[in-house]
């Protein structure tokens, strides 16, 4: 896998910020309730990343360290405020939807983080990718929490009706952490299942008997089996 | 450190570089802002897209006064008559969450100058409702109801014969301030468009006491009113029943029956002083009014400084406060009840011994005027009536007034009981009964109406009048 390829599939699925750090919650829970909302959320989301990374990478040996913190907040603001005129102007009903958590965007410890750990440190396209990849596993996360709570609570899909029969807990508080719970879950298994199988297939290409390490002995150990 | 140096250090270099960010980014946002800026008339124009799905046209814009804007809980922000004969209304309900507000437009349906039912409610915008994206299109078709099916109701998160129930699980206050809003835009339509007249409440915060359903006895001798209060929900605190016991305009006891908030643990952070009713007895109007602030009709707690009421059950809190107020700010209402004072526009009168003189003026009742009567009743008994100058319009109509209504003869003598068999009142309008057995059908039948209804407010009220504003030899309060 190349460089661009491990970045993003590091974002979506290795660290994603949703189901692996659990970051960004507050919106995850709140804007959760129906897929439409998750989408548009999670879209927001990625935007306002793959801007402020940009940003902060073109500008990362131009900002001290000593102050890049209010330098990145005042760069992540100043993009959600411009993403919050666009949507504004085009889009008022997703605007709408999005109500208090579009402006609490620039308080998303994701974006700060990816801002702080990643664009600050490497060169401008590999941290868009970053911004790419890791808003995207966001936004497929609220969309999936979305797609299950509409779904259940709503009895809809995309604002789309197929039943009349609900559940009212899907639609609030509750059953926002139990649906996130579940994901979690679901993922963690998920994931350790295919890493599990793909260190399997890696085992199986080297011939390494059952039992042993696939990975190389270290010198030390060397050493002592020598000795 | 010298100048050369300050500007070679760090810190010079660090603020140069986040000024020159703060800079960028302000200028952007200015261009940005100009660039994107979305004027009225485009958001008026994209929610008649979103309310009507295509064209409308607005016919008429409506003009709003300071005394039609505010409606209930609610406000109107604009209202248009439309080319299909129905008024949209923009209108903002307060009450939300965190004494934040909802706004909303709604399409009031209007056929042959008839309310017809809400026909469309669709969003606009808030102030401070987090839980907003919660509401979807299925939240605002609730509202959608026909004149038949609101027929004198409002929309409530509450479940009430008097309400429509409007729900949305856990937004409960964000819903209460939509519920406000339509309702106003209802209210408005019914009273500035078509000039309904408003119902005004009788009683001081008779809005949080459903005072059909509660038992309020009095008692003249003691000077006693007993209240069995059913206590409507206030904001997210549920109804409940109290009991409350006022002599001489103070309380006495002070207890409560059900839940008093959504769950027992928010019960438990009610102040114990005004669980048990401690903080409320002995205090009269005035001191438990001063436990409330009435801002712009919503009325807020004011907590006093001695007392710790400073807990997370404010709505539960707030609704002990106002059984008192109720219970103390109506207790001379309830306990001297006044009669036929609905067209009295002055009385002054005075009480000597067993005699109590009115100088009395009655309402318009047109074409009548307003007219000045003079009424002396002794004994309960009428022993002088002098009516005003001025008592038919135009002046030739006072002809008709038969003599004996005229100079106050023909009701000497009479009793509470004989004028109350003279009155009555027909949908706001006053009418006096059958006047024909009294051949006072003259030709000026609103004058005499005026009349013989001044006369029978003083007889009627005799007593009350005579417990409470006697002096205190003759059994009265002073």
């Amino acid at each position: 896998m190349n460089k661009y390829g491990k970045i993003t599939m590091d974002g979506l699925v290795t660290n994603n910020a949703t189901f692996k750090l659990v970051l960004g919650t507050c919106a995850t829970l709140g804007l959760s309730s129906s897929a439409m909302n998750g989408l548009g959320m999670g879209i927001s989301v990625t935007i306002v990343l793959l801007l402020s990374n940009v940003v902060i990478s073109l500008l990362r040996k131009v900002i001290p360290n000593t102050v890049r913190i209010p330098a990145f907040i005042v760069i992540i603001a100043t993009m959600v405020t411009l993403l919050r005129m666009v949507l504004y102007k085009f889009m008022p009903d997703l605007y709408d939807s999005m109500g208090v958590f579009l402006p609490l965007i620039v308080v998303n410890c994701m974006i700060l983080g990816r801002a702080e750990a990643f664009a600050s440190k490497q060169p401008v396209l590999d941290s868009a990718v970053d911004g790419v990849a890791t808003g995207l596993g966001f936004t497929v996360a609220l969309t999936i929490m979305g797609i299950i709570r509409e779904f259940f609570g709503s009895g809809s899909f995309f604002g789309m009706k197929l039943w009349d029969f609900t559940i009212g807990f899907f639609t609030n508080s509750a059953g926002a952490f139990f649906v996130y719970g579940i994901c979690i879950a679901l993922f963690i298994l998920i994931t350790d299942q295919v890493e599990k199988m793909l260190r399997a297939r890696r085992a199986k290409a080297l011939r390494i008997p059952d039992g042993l390490s696939p990975l190389p002995a270290t010198e030390e150990g060397t050493e002592k089996e020598e000795a | 450190m010298t100048v050369k140096q300050f500007f070679k250090s760090t810190a010079f270099k660090s603020l140069a570089v986040l000024l020159s960010i703060v800079i960028i980014a302000g200028g952007l946002l200015a261009i940005c802002n100009d660039l994107l800026y979305v004027s009225e008339e485009e958001k008026f124009e994209r929610s008649l897209a979103k309310i009507y799905g295509g064209s409308a046209k607005v016919e008429e814009t409506i003009k709003l006064t300071n005394d039609n804007k505010k409606q209930g809980e609610g406000k109107i922000n604009y209202a248009y008559l439309m080319d299909d004969g129905n008024y949209l209304i923009q209108a903002t309900g307060e009450g939300g969450f965190s004494g934040g507000t909802a706004t909303v437009w709604v399409v009031v349906g209007c056929k042959d100058k008839k309310f017809d039912g809400v026909k469309k409610v669709v969003y606009e915008t808030n102030e401070g409702q987090t839980y907003i994206s919660k509401f979807g299109d299925a939240f605002y078709d609730q509202f959608v109801k026909s004149a038949s099916q609101l027929d004198g109701k409002t929309f409530s998160t509450d479940k009430s014969d008097k309400t429509v129930q409007v729900v949305n699980a856990g937004a409960s206050m964000t819903t209460t301030a939509m519920c406000n809003a339509v309702n106003a835009a209802v209210s408005f339509f019914k009273t500035a468009i078509l000039g309904e007249e408003v119902v005004a409440d009788i009683y001081a915060y008779q809005k949080f006491v459903d005072v059909e359903n509660s038992t309020i006895t009095p008692d003249i001798a003691t000077k006693t009113v007993t209240y069995s209060l059913a206590m409507k929900k206030n904001g997210i605190a549920p109804a409940y029943t109290a009991n409350v016991t006022v002599v001489d305009g103070v309380i006495t006891a002070f207890a409560y029956e059900g839940s008093i908030a959504t769950d027992d643990s928010f019960a438990g952070k009610v102040d114990a002083s005004l669980k048990d009713g401690s903080l409320l007895i002995g205090k009269n109007a005035d001191e438990i009014k001063a436990l409330i602030t009435e801002e712009g009709g919503n009325v807020s707690m004011k907590l006093p400084a001695d007392a710790n009421l400073t807990t997370d059950a404010t709505y539960s809190s707030m609704n002990l406060i106002l059984a008192a107020a109720f219970a103390t700010a109506n207790f001379d209402t309830f306990l001297y009840p006044v009669v036929y004072a609905d067209w009295i526009t002055e009385d002054a009168h005075t009480v000597e011994g067993t005699t109590v003189t009115y100088t009395l003026t009655v309402k318009k009742n047109a074409p009548a005027p307003a007219i000045n009567v003079t009424v002396v009743v002794t004994d309960g008994a009428v022993a002088s009536v002098t009516v005003g100058d001025k008592i038919a319009e135009p002046d030739s109509f006072a002809d008709s007034v038969a003599a004996g209504v005229k100079d106050g003869s023909f009701f000497v003598g009479k009793t509470a009981t004989d004028m109350a068999a003279m009155v009555k009142e027909d949908g706001g309008k006053l009418a006096a009964a059958d006047l024909t057995g009294l051949e006072l059908t003259t030709g000026a039948t609103r004058s005499t109406e005026s009349i013989i209804y001044a006369v029978a407010y003083a007889t009627c009220n005799y007593a009350t009048f005579l417990a409470k504003d006697a002096p205190a030899d003759n059994g009265g309060d002073q």
